[in-house]
């Protein structure tokens, strides 16, 4: 046994996997080395191409039909696994090696009941009966906390929820208890509270079966929490690798550093510390620089020192624990200087209420014509998208709307763009009421003076027109400017405003990467000269270090402008980051308004409570309480009655919570919350986040202390 | 107008041997196999009825020898004189059905459910027969039921090339004649078999996909 | 932000028609099929084109009837390389002519139903609710109807002209093609882009036909050359069934029809218009599946 104990399950050497395209190889991943114990948990962290994927896949030995293993070897329990036959493969995949996907429901069979595609595992790698498979998937639904087992295991996928179709996923990696698991970026597609729940059981994991684990992630906040070491790759190769602690708090690589400092840590700060983008782009794999990787995009990097000759990793001396690095020059890097110019802007006054929204409420009609429905009266349901909406956002002001999937921020965002009308209530744009008025009636000056910035920076443009045309056919749609110079000439300096090269005018979209195409959508939204812009989570869809390019590019301009920003995301960090004031809905209801310092502190309200704990943070200076909610989110068709969070409020008070619907507690001016509990128990409350003392101790004020179930106030 | 149906054996097997066809050639996109599959199927595509016929008539009456050319029916029912037609007749369906199928067989391979399948060790042939197979042929299913429309029209050109008293040549004759009522009463039962089809397809597509059966 | 110093940049202009179609051919070349199957179909193309060139004889001259393929006229002294028919004009010449038949009304009869389906398909797609409730329901009923039947219930009433022909194809195609102008449409109107032109105010009109329609045009030239493959195949069907165009004419379908009855004693008067008929088919089918292939991978 203890031989087994020390030795690794996962060892790696020098692995270079490489692509074969008509146009030649391709190296995906050069010089890769990771060793990983029982028990041990591993993150694997880097952004688009930097081959974090190609690695699980090659492990699993999954490369496809181009791609290939050209070097080093990968040694599982100590048995080389880069030439095993595929009778022995197929024997290690799903019982000594399993994966966990990023997408789950595109993981699982759609054709298949979830009991069938369980019940496989052990089926297929033990041999045992049927009955016997059924008990024991049954039984790790139960462990993966799935409620209900035996209805999962008779529905379909498609009939469960994102959240338990990851479970289910973890289950079935988990029936014939792996040595090894793989999780290629887990939570990616799930909502920010789900989010939490998967990672508890996934750090659960680890201990209950001493499970080795490869964490992927681009999430540094994630691998934090779940990992006791981590890997960061850039462009194929691992530049730095360490414990957790140690790379986290003394990086010695500027990659690394970059990272960090383009994220927006809850030290950061707009206007006193801004975010740092990492300048220049990411290398195609077939155009890498000679030398180190990330030369071309580093200020430390010198001729001679870091290139034209491959840099290899050396260890970090003076460590206890293994920390290496691929920086030819740590040594002489003062890595306590602040990054950045140190760039200062002043705080800026709101003005005037630009936007005043006014018991909004829009309700979707949605006729079942079915005889049953017929016979019973209820013919028409109604979906409550957003209930009784209040609130208001000033002139230069950034508002952010927070909430997870069906809080009914979108359809806000389609009600105030008059893609839809609101059912009742009143939304005041700058003195005009628009409620009512859909799009194509409203004036061209309101049009051009409300904008939007989408989401999918690959779906924002139009792919069959240049950049210059679609932002040209803005430009004279809104009446801005009528004569081709002048039209032309204003592309150019919206080209400027968004720092792309004025070539860019004759390019495609499919010749741009995503924060490029990102910008002309910011580009284009301003075209107009907004007084206000909705933003809908312009930056998730993006790489880490173009995200903060991206933000404070958004940041810029609005500081320039004045213009008034409406930021709806899901991420509390940026949103904490970058906000004035917020408003967080749940369920087409608004729990909770305020400035960014009384959100992100008590009293707060359960859900704000529970989102906050759910947010992953990158500080390793800061630990939070933890709060996990039970349940799913409910149909937004058929929404509780009362308080829509009373099936999942950790600080449910009782009967009173499932028949009334709260009132608005006012905890200050601009400082509202909806609930049924005293505002006296709730500002008594813990405040989510605390910083912790170097050596790990808790330094603020109470330790961390999980609060699930029905504790009704502290 | 009753003698008209062609005889409904030969069809199923001419289809299931479509299907499979299809199935092999998507299995393993781009191998020999796929390859020659498909320049089989994408041949039978080109073919229209009538010529299929011709070149049938060639190579099996004229140069083989082996069946007669014609299908009139005179001594009774013939099963010899029945296998040109029903071959020319289901010729283009069948190479249509194996391209869907392979298409559909395709995409399915690619999908990331069968990646997890293959993942959890699932032996090659299960991963065919009970993860692919069900999602690949919900496509070709409703394709299948189209084609019995199909059928009804080819019936027309194989019965005038093989002079076979039938349905087609009742049409074909009334309406060179312009016999309205036989027209209108053939318009009837071309209807009443398109609405039979396209709801037995409704049925059996929504028992083929669990999404649509419960939700 | 700096002001930028640079002086203005000229005016864009569209790349010359030249140049895209140079590059759209060098895109062709990835795909040997599609090269294969271009290939063929421009063969038949210049042959309708250079008919009056390439043909040895006039296609309605009747000359020697029963001669065999090879055999020499003997007034002219030239070859009959595909031989003659029963009443004595040449087969290569007919099958040369042919394809102009089939060439100039097959294209327009697609063009047309084209025409139609995307109006339809964009309206049903884009707008929903009744229109799409309507037009679907059409399209379905159309559909699902054995085409044959149809064609020749409203040819043999209306009488067979290339108007009517071009009509009957038109009406037969059109839903096929709503169906898969209706998908691409429900696709793309989601996207981000097409939010972007609604938010700007922009009309449905030109959000059907400058958002969504370019970006639909990969799959659509894919199903415009199958389509026009079925339209070859129903003309010669027509003909065949003695429902084309009149004699005299040259038609492939008619050839074949006329000659059939002699066919056991001279094969060739009717195998070589079949053969005709499948290799611009097969033409197409190849182009189309190059065509797939290539924008799969793009």
């Amino acid at each position: 046994m203890p031989d087994d104990a020390r030795t690794p399950v996962l060892e790696i050497e020098n692995l270079c996997i490489s692509y074969f395209t008509r146009a030649g190889e391709i190296p995906a991943v050069v010089d890769f080395n990771l060793t990983v114990h029982a028990g041990e948990s591993v993150g694997l962290v880097g952004e688009s191409g930097c081959g974090k994927s190609t690695v699980a896949m090659a492990i699993m030995r999954y490369l496809g039909s181009n791609g290939g293993i050209v070097g080093g070897s990968i040694k599982f329990k100590g048995r080389d696994i880069t030439h095993l036959s595929d009778e022995e493969l197929r024997k290690m995949r799903g019982s000594e090696v399993a994966m966990i996907y990023q997408e789950p429901m595109a993981a699982l069979n759609p054709s298949l009941t979830i009991g069938a595609q369980l019940m496989e595992v052990p089926l297929i790698h033990e041999g045992v009966s049927e009955q016997e498979a059924y008990d024991r998937s049954r039984q790790m639904l139960s462990d993966v906390n799935l409620p209900d087992a035996d209805r999962v295991m008779a529905a379909y996928p498609h009939q469960i929820s994102g959240g338990q179709q990851q479970r289910v996923v973890i289950a079935m990696a988990l029936l014939s208890k792996p040595a090894l698991l793989l999780l290629d970026e887990p939570t990616t597609a799930l909502d920010v509270t789900v989010e939490a729940g998967i990672i508890e059981l996934i750090a659960e994991i680890a201990q209950k079966f001493g499970t080795a684990q490869v964490f992927i992630s681009h999430n540094l906040g994630l691998v934090r929490e779940t990992c006791d070491r981590i890997c960061v790759m850039y462009s194929g190769e691992a530049v730095e690798t360490g414990t957790i602690g140690d790379v986290f708090t003394k990086m010695r690589h500027p990659y690394t550093r970059g990272l960090f400092g383009a994220i927006p840590l809850p030290s950061a700060n707009k206007n006193d510390r801004p975010l740092v983008a990492i300048p220049g782009q990411l290398p195609l794999p077939h155009q890498r620089p000679e030398g180190c990787n990330f030369g071309p995009r580093c200020e430390y990097f010198q001729d001679g020192v870091c290139g034209p000759q491959a840099i290899a990793m050396r260890d970090v001396p003076g460590e206890p624990r293994p920390h290496q690095s691929r920086c030819a020059r740590f040594e002489q890097i003062d890595w306590d200087a602040p990054l950045g110019a140190g760039q200062v802007n002043e705080p800026i006054e709101p003005g005037e209420p630009v936007l005043v929204v006014d018991g909004m409420r829009k309700y979707y009609e949605l006729y079942d014509r079915s005889v049953k429905a017929m016979l019973s009266g209820e013919g028409v349901k109604y979906v409550k998208a957003n209930e009784t909406l209040s609130f208001d956002a000033r002139k230069a002001e950034i508002v952010a709307i927070v909430g997870e999937s069906g809080c009914g921020k979108s359809t806000f965002a389609k009600v105030l763009m008059g893609l839809e009308t609101a059912t009742e209530g009143t939304i005041t744009f700058n003195g005009d009421e628009i409620e009512s008025t859909e799009v194509q009636q409203r004036p061209r000056e309101q049009v051009a003076s409300l904008q939007m910035v989408f989401q999918n920076p690959n779906d924002t443009l139009n792919p069959s027109m240049t950049v210059g045309g679609q932002i040209s056919r803005v430009i004279r749609k809104f009446g801005v400017e009528s004569d081709p110079d002048k039209v032309h000439d204003r592309v150019m300096r919206l080209l400027d405003m968004v720092k792309l090269p004025r070539d860019f005018y004759f390019r495609r979209p499919r010749q741009l990467s995503g924060g490029q195409k990102q910008r002309v959508g910011v580009a284009r939204a301003f075209a107009g000269n907004p007084a206000m812009v909705i933003a809908d989570e312009p930056v998730s869809a993006l790489d880490v270090s173009v995200q903060a390019a991206v933000t404070e590019l958004l940041m810029e301009i609005q500081r320039e402008h004045g213009t008034t920003l409406l930021f709806i995301s899901h991420d509390l960090s940026v949103v904490r980051y970058l906000a004035d004031r917020i408003v967080v809905m749940y369920l087409g209801q608004i729990m909770e308004q305020g400035t960014t310092e009384e959100v992100f502190s008590p009293p707060y309200h359960p859900y704000t409570e529970a989102l906050l704990s759910a947010v992953p943070i990158a500080d390793t200076s800061v630990d939070k309480r933890k709060i996990v909610l039970e349940g799913n989110l409910p149909s937004v068709v058929n929404p509780p009655v009362g308080c829509p969070f009373h099936t999942r409020c950790p600080r449910k008070l009782g009967a009173i919570c499932e028949a009334e619907r709260p009132p608005v507690l006012v905890d200050s001016d601009t400082h509202r919350i909806a609930c049924h509990i005293p505002l006296e128990s709730l500002q008594a409350v813990e405040p989510v986040f605390f910083s912790v003392a170097e050596n790990g101790s808790p330094a603020g004020p109470a330790a961390g202390s999980a609060t699930t179930g029905s504790a009704a106030g502290e | 107008m009753s003698h008209r149906v062609p005889p409904r054996r030969s069809l199923t097997t001419a289809l299931s041997l479509a299907l499979l066809l299809g199935v092999l050639s998507g299995m393993k996109e781009g191998s020999v196999q796929d390859r020659t599959i498909s320049v089989f199927s994408i041949a039978t595509t080109s073919v229209p009825e009538f010529a299929s016929g011709v070149f049938l008539v060639g190579i099996f009456v004229l140069w083989l020898k082996w069946l007669p050319g014609v299908s009139n029916m005179v001594g009774g029912f013939d099963i010899a004189q029945m296998v040109l037609p029903v071959a020319a007749l289901v010729m283009y369906g069948f190479g249509y059905i194996t391209r869907m199928t392979r298409a559909s067989m395709a995409e399915v391979m690619q999908t990331h459910y069968i990646r997890t399948a293959v993942l959890k060790g699932v032996p090659q042939r299960q991963v065919i027969l009970k993860h692919a197979l069900r999602n690949a042929l919900i496509a070709p299913f409703t394709v299948i039921m189209l084609q019995i429309n199909w059928l009804l029209s080819g019936v027309i050109v194989i019965e005038y090339l093989f002079a076979y008293k039938g349905f087609g040549s009742l049409l074909l004759e009334a309406a060179l004649n312009k016999d309205i009522f036989v027209i209108e009463a053939c318009t009837m039962v071309a209807v009443l078999v398109a609405v039979g089809t396209q709801t037995l397809a409704d049925i059996g597509y929504m028992y083929l996909n669990p999404r649509i059966r419960f939700s | 932000m700096a002001a930028s110093t640079e002086a203005a940049v000229p005016l864009p202009r569209r790349q010359s028609g030249m140049v895209r179609f140079a590059k759209a051919v060098a895109l062709l070349r990835e795909s040997p099929v599609g090269m294969v199957g271009a290939g063929i179909v421009i063969a038949w193309a210049l042959a309708a084109i250079l008919a009056p060139l390439i043909s040895p004889f006039d296609p309605n001259s009747t000359i020697l009837p029963f001669q065999k393929p090879g055999a020499i006229d003997p007034t002219t002294g030239k070859v009959f390389w595909l031989g003659t028919d029963k009443i004595g004009r040449d087969i290569l010449s007919r099958i040369i002519y042919g394809g102009r038949r089939v060439l100039i009304y097959g294209p327009i009869a697609t063009f047309c139903a084209y025409a139609v389906g995307i109006v339809m398909g964009l309206a049903a797609g884009y707008f929903r609710g009744w229109w799409d409730s309507i037009l679907s329901r059409v399209s379905d009923i159309v559909l699902s109807f054995p085409i044959f039947v149809l064609y020749v219930i409203v040819i043999s009433t209306f009488g067979a002209s290339g108007l009517n022909i071009v009509l009957a194809i038109i009406f037969a195609s059109a839903p096929g093609i709503m169906r898969i102008v209706r998908g691409l449409t429900l696709d793309l109107r989601n996207r981000d882009y097409v939010a972007a032109a609604q938010t700007r105010g922009e009309s449905p009109f030109y959000i059907m036909f400058v958002e969504i329609l370019p970006n639909a045009r990969g799959p659509l030239i894919v199903d415009a050359c199958l389509r026009l493959g079925y339209v070859t195949i129903t003309i010669g069907t027509l003909g065949f069934l003695g429902l084309g165009l009149p004699p005299p004419d040259p038609d492939w379908g008619g050839m074949v029809n006329e000659n059939r009855a002699l066919a056991p004693a001279f094969p060739h008067m009717i195998v070589y218009p079949c053969l005709a008929i499948s290799s611009l088919v097969l033409g197409l089918n190849l182009l189309a599946d190059g065509l797939r292939e290539i924008s799969i991978r793009d």
